[in-house]
C-alpha cells in the first residue's frame, strides 16, 4: 500500500505515488527507482534504466531546489495541510501599496527621490551599481512616495524592498 | 643584454591571475599574487608562490590601487607586473608609475596605451593611414550641446563609448534625441567608475554589425605579426559570451587584408606587446577599425588553441627584451576553437548577476576541452567583481564538430549555489542560425529578445517529482540514522565505562 502525494514541480502539479522503496507511479506511470547519495547535495538517481544527476541546491520552507540537467527546478510536495494554509496566506495578503523590490543585489549609488514626492510612471527613483553597471530604478506607476527602506552607499540582496508608493 | 624575468605580480584576480601564474610556473618564474579581503581564499591566492593583502573588497580599494601593488611588487622583489585584463591593464598612468619604480610592465609602453587605448586618439592617428574608420568624432565630448550637435550630424542611431577601457562599461545607444541628455551622465559615470576617466565620445551606430578582431604580437624592434581573428559576435549588454575562430565568413584574402590594417594600427603608435584590434564588419564585409585593446583579452585562449602559441609566454619573452619567434608567414592556423564565457547571471531574467556561494562545482573534461576558472567549490560569488566564473574552450578539427563538442563540455558542468547561463549559451549553440554562423551582435536580441525560458519536458518534471519525493524520504531516512547511532554510540559508552570501573 503506497501514500498518494501532489508535487508541485514549478507551476505544474505531479501526483506521485509511491508503492515500496524502490517504486513509483508518477502521473499514473510506474517507474523502478534507484537512488544513492554521493555526498552532502550531489544525488543519483537511476529511473527505469535512465540515469540522472540531481544537485539539490536549497530546501526551505517545504520547497526543494534541484539541479537536473542543467535547470534550476523547484519542488514542493503538498499534503491538505499545506494547500489550506497557503490559500489562507494568499487571502491574507491584500496590498494597496505599490513595492519597489532590488531587482538584483548591488549597492544603492543614488536615492533620487523623497517621502511625499509624486511620481510618474518611468521617473527615476534610484540607481542601482551592480558588477560596475548603473541601473536606473524606475517607477511603473503614478502615485506618492510613502516610504523609503534603504540608504544611499549600502548592498542590497535581490529581492529587498526598496520603497513603497501608494 | 636581455634581462630574464625571475619573478612575476600579477595584480588580478580570478581566472586571469590563474592563467598567468601557470605560464609563469612553467618557465621557472616564481609568482606573486594580490588580494582583497573577499579573496583571501580565491584560487589565485592559494596557486601563487607569495601573496599579499592589498585592501578591502571594492575594487577601488584594492585592485585598482596601483600604489599599493607597486609598493608589494618592491617588498616581494618582484621584476615585473602582469595586469591581466580590465582594473589597471590599460591604464598607462599606472604603466607609467610600474617603470618609473623600474618595474617591467608586461604589456604596451604607457604612451602606446595613451595613443590606441583611447578610443579618440586612437581615430585620429588612424585618420593618417588607410585603416577604414565608423564615421564619428575625433574629441571627447564637452557639453550636452556638442553631443547634440554631432548626434544630428552622423544621424541617429548613435552610440556613446568611453574613452577608457571597454568591456561594455559607459557605453549606451541612443536611438533618439531626447534620450540623449541621460544615456551621456550614465556613461559618463560608468566611466568614471570603471576607468576613473569620465570622457565619452559619440560615433554613428552600425546596425547588426559582426564583431571581429585580429590578436596581434609585436617586439621592441619594430616586428609586428598577426595571429588570425576571432569572430566575438555574440554578445549581450555588449559583453562577448562565445567567440571562435576562424570567423565563418573568413576567407583568405579578407584575413589578409584586415590583418595587414590590424598590423598596420599597431606599427602607427609603436606598439608592443600583445594587443588585439577590433573591427565591425557589416553584412557586405566591409571593415572598420573599432578600437584596440592594449591587453591580454579574455578569450586569448581561442586563438592559442588555432595557432598553438601560448601568448602569456609570449607576452612575458617580449617584456625581456626577446624578438619575435616567428615571422608572419610561418604563423599556421589549425582547426577552430570556441570559447563560452560562463556566468554567474540569470538569462531568464534580464542577465541579473547572480550571488551566493558555489555549493557544487563539476568541470567538463575530455577530448578538445579547455577551461579556465577562478573559482572553487565552496567560494562565494560576490557583487565586487565581474560576474564570468570560468571560460570553456572548445577545439577540433572542423566548426562542425567544435559545436558538437561545446554542447558536450557545457552538459557536463555542473553548478550548483548560483544561477549561470550554461543553458542559454546551449540554447544559442543549438540555433539553427548559429549553426550555420549567421551571426552579429544583435543575435541575442533578434532570436532571444524575450530571454531563454527554461523548457522543462514532460521526463523533467516526472524526474523532478520522483526525486522530490524521495529526497524527502532520504532526509528523514538520514535523521533516523542518526538518532541510532546516538543511541549505539551511548550504550558503547556506557558500557566502555563500566568496563573500566
Amino acid at each position: 500500500m503506497g501514500k498518494k502525494l501532489n508535487v508541485l514541480v514549478n507551476e505544474r502539479t505531479i501526483e506521485v505515488l509511491q508503492q515500496d522503496e524502490n517504486t513509483i507511479f508518477a502521473e499514473g506511470k510506474k517507474y523502478d527507482v534507484s537512488h544513492k547519495q554521493i555526498d552532502k547535495s550531489h544525488h543519483s538517481f537511476i529511473i527505469n534504466g535512465k540515469s540522472y544527476e540531481v544537485i539539490r541546491t536549497e530546501q526551505r520552507n517545504g520547497k526543494q531546489t534541484i539541479l537536473l540537467n542543467g535547470k534550476e527546478i523547484v519542488t514542493e510536495i503538498q499534503d491538505d495541510v499545506s494547500a489550506i494554509m497557503k490559500k489562507f496566506q494568499s487571502s491574507k495578503k491584500e496590498n494597496h501599496n505599490y513595492e519597489i523590490l532590488s531587482p538584483m543585489p548591488g549597492l544603492i549609488a543614488t536615492i533620487n527621490i523623497t517621502i511625499g514626492e509624486s511620481v510618474k510612471p518611468g521617473t527615476k527613483l534610484c540607481v542601482l551599481e551592480a558588477m560596475k553597471m548603473e541601473n536606473d530604478i524606475v517607477s511603473q506607476r503614478e502615485g506618492m512616495v510613502k516610504e523609503i527602506f534603504v540608504e544611499e552607499r549600502t548592498i542590497v540582496e535581490k529581492g529587498i524592498k526598496l520603497m513603497s508608493i501608494g | 643584454m636581455k634581462k630574464r624575468i625571475q619573478k612575476i605580480l600579477i595584480a588580478n584576480r580570478g581566472e586571469i591571475a590563474l592563467r598567468i601564474m601557470r605560464t609563469c610556473r612553467e618557465m621557472g618564474i616564481a609568482t606573486v599574487a594580490v588580494y582583497s579581503e573577499a579573496d583571501r581564499t580565491s584560487p589565485h591566492v592559494l596557486y601563487a608562490d607569495e601573496a599579499y593583502y592589498i585592501g578591502a573588497s571594492p575594487a577601488k580599494e584594492s585592485y585598482l590601487c596601483g600604489e599599493k601593488i607597486i609598493e608589494v611588487a618592491k617588498k616581494s622583489n618582484a621584476d615585473a607586473i602582469h595586469p591581466g585584463y580590465g582594473f589597471l591593464s590599460e591604464n598607462s598612468a599606472f604603466a607609467r608609475m610600474v617603470r618609473d619604480a623600474g618595474i617591467i610592465f608586461i604589456g604596451p609602453s604607457p604612451e602606446a596605451i595613451e595613443q590606441l587605448g583611447d578610443k579618440t586618439k586612437a581615430k585620429q592617428l588612424l585618420r593618417r593611414t588607410t585603416v577604414p574608420t565608423v564615421p564619428g568624432t575625433d574629441e571627447a565630448i564637452e557639453s550636452l550641446e556638442e553631443a547634440k550637435r554631432i548626434a544630428e550630424s552622423i544621424g541617429y542611431p548613435v552610440l556613446i563609448k568611453a574613452a577608457a577601457g571597454g568591456g561594455g562599461k559607459g557605453m549606451r545607444i541612443v536611438e533618439r534625441a531626447e534620450e540623449l541628455e541621460n544615456a551621456l551622465r550614465l556613461a559618463q559615470s560608468e566611466a568614471l567608475n570603471a576607468f576613473k576617466d569620465a570622457r565619452v565620445f559619440i560615433e554613428k551606430y552600425i546596425a547588426a554589425p559582426r564583431h571581429i578582431e585580429f590578436q596581434i604580437l609585436a617586439d621592441n624592434y619594430g616586428n609586428v605579426i598577426h595571429l588570425g581573428e576571432r569572430e566575438c559576435s555574440i554578445q549581450r549588454r555588449h559583453q562577448k559570451i562565445i567567440e571562435e575562430s576562424p570567423s565563418p565568413i573568413m576567407t583568405k584574402e579578407l584575413r589578409e587584408q584586415m590583418g595587414e590594417a590590424a598590423v598596420a594600427v599597431a606599427q602607427s603608435a609603436g606598439y608592443t606587446n600583445a594587443g588585439t584590434v577590433e573591427f565591425l564588419v557589416d553584412e557586405k564585409r566591409n571593415y572598420y577599425f573599432l578600437e584596440v585593446n592594449t591587453r591580454l583579452q579574455v578569450e586569448h585562449p581561442v586563438t592559442e588553441l588555432v595557432t598553438g602559441i601560448d601568448i602569456v609566454r609570449e607576452q612575458i619573452r617580449i617584456a625581456e627584451g626577446d624578438t619575435l619567434r616567428w615571422k608572419q608567414n610561418e604563423i599556421r592556423l589549425r582547426g577552430h576553437s570556441m570559447e563560452c564565457r560562463i556566468y554567474a547571471e540569470d538569462p531568464s531574467n534580464n542577465f541579473f548577476p547572480s550571488i551566493g556561494t558555489i555549493q557544487y562545482l563539476r568541470s567538463p573534461n575530455g577530448v578538445g576541452v579547455r577551461e579556465e576558472r577562478g573559482i572553487e567549490e565552496g567560494n562565494d560569488v560576490s557583487i565586487f567583481y565581474d560576474p564570468m566564473l570560468a571560460k570553456l574552450i572548445a577545439y577540433g578539427e572542423n566548426r562542425e564538430i567544435v559545436l558538437a563538442r561545446m554542447i558536450r563540455a557545457l552538459q557536463e558542468y555542473r553548478i550548483a549555489g548560483v544561477i549561470t547561463n550554461i543553458s542559454a549559451c546551449i540554447s544559442l549553440i543549438q540555433h539553427k542560425e548559429f549553426y550555420k554562423g549567421n551571426i552579429n551582435t544583435g543575435f541575442i536580441n533578434t532570436y532571444f529578445g524575450d530571454g531563454f525560458p527554461q523548457n522543462i519536458s514532460d521526463e523533467e518534471y516526472c524526474v523532478s517529482a520522483i526525486a522530490a519525493v524521495m529526497l524527502m524520504e532520504n532526509k528523514r531516512n538520514s535523521n533516523v540514522q542518526t538518532s541510532v547511532q546516538q543511541v549505539h554510540s551511548s550504550q558503547w559508552k556506557n558500557k566502555k565505562f563500566t568496563e573500566y570501573r
